[in-house]
């Protein structure tokens, strides 16, 4: 059953990308590098589990800074109004 | 019939691990996200407990609910009075994160100029004997628990 859960936390995260809310979508993110750090540690890298789970939360706090700075710019987290870099 | 213990932990994981994805994805406030988020990474904790993986665990208990914890305070000083009161309820997670992180340090330390002493297992087996680093785990698993779901609690009082 839980040798699933990394294709299920890399769905779950490819779909919680497409929200609305920064914050969900950062830590959508997170799910997406949680499933391949679970990945990992059940092979014989577990060294490489470690780093990438360093690497993760220091991702996740460089993209929260981000967030705080666009919610004092904008005064919202809502990704359809944060309209900015559209292509 | 016996209770298969691993079977019944790795059924409890997974649970957590849906549960704590849907409740982040659905929920409509942000601090209620988060502590859904943390469910989850205490769900793939115990998961990796049951798989004998005890120091990834452990890290990945400290580090996300360190995480948890920035974000929640970071928010609250930053968005206002009624989220910094949500966040506060949080702030138990505070004081051993940080120990947690110390521990991290501490055993990165000696793993890389070679002080065998300051080892994370050889810390928690002077303090609690043989089986010290599985008791200091489920200790640390336990008591997450509870301050996740104390905040919780104290987020729908409100």
């Amino acid at each position: 059953m839980m040798e699933y859960i990394p294709f299920f936390l890399l769905a779950a995260g490819l779909y919680g990308l497409t929200r609305r809310n920064a914050l969900k979508v950062l830590l959508s993110a997170e799910m997406v590098s949680l499933g391949a750090i679970i990945l990992v540690a059940g092979s014989q890298y577990q060294a490489l589990a470690l780093f990438l789970l360093g690497a993760s939360a220091i991702e996740a706090m460089v993209g929260f800074t981000v967030l705080l700075w666009l919610y004092k710019t904008f005064e919202t987290v809502d990704l359809d109004v944060i309209r900015g870099l559209r292509g | 019939m016996a209770l298969n213990i691993e079977w019944f932990m790795d059924f409890l994981a997974f649970v957590m691990v849906i549960a704590g994805a849907i409740g982040m994805m659905e929920s409509k406030r942000m601090v209620r996200s988060i502590m859904y988020f943390l469910l989850l990474v205490l769900g793939l904790a115990l998961y990796l407990f049951v798989e004998h993986v005890y120091y990834l665990s452990l890290y990945l208990i400290v580090v996300y609910s360190g995480v948890a914890m920035i974000f929640i305070l970071f928010m609250g000083m930053f968005l206002g009075d009624k989220e910094m009161k949500e966040g506060g309820a949080a702030s138990s997670l505070a004081g051993w994160a940080f120990v947690g992180i110390l521990f991290f340090l501490l055993s990165g330390f000696s793993v890389a100029f070679n002080f065998p002493v300051l080892t994370m297992h050889d810390i928690a087996g002077t303090i609690f004997g043989q089986y010290g680093f599985v008791l200091l785990l489920l200790g640390l698993l336990i008591f997450s628990a509870l301050a996740s779901v104390f905040s919780m609690i104290e987020e729908v009082e409100e």
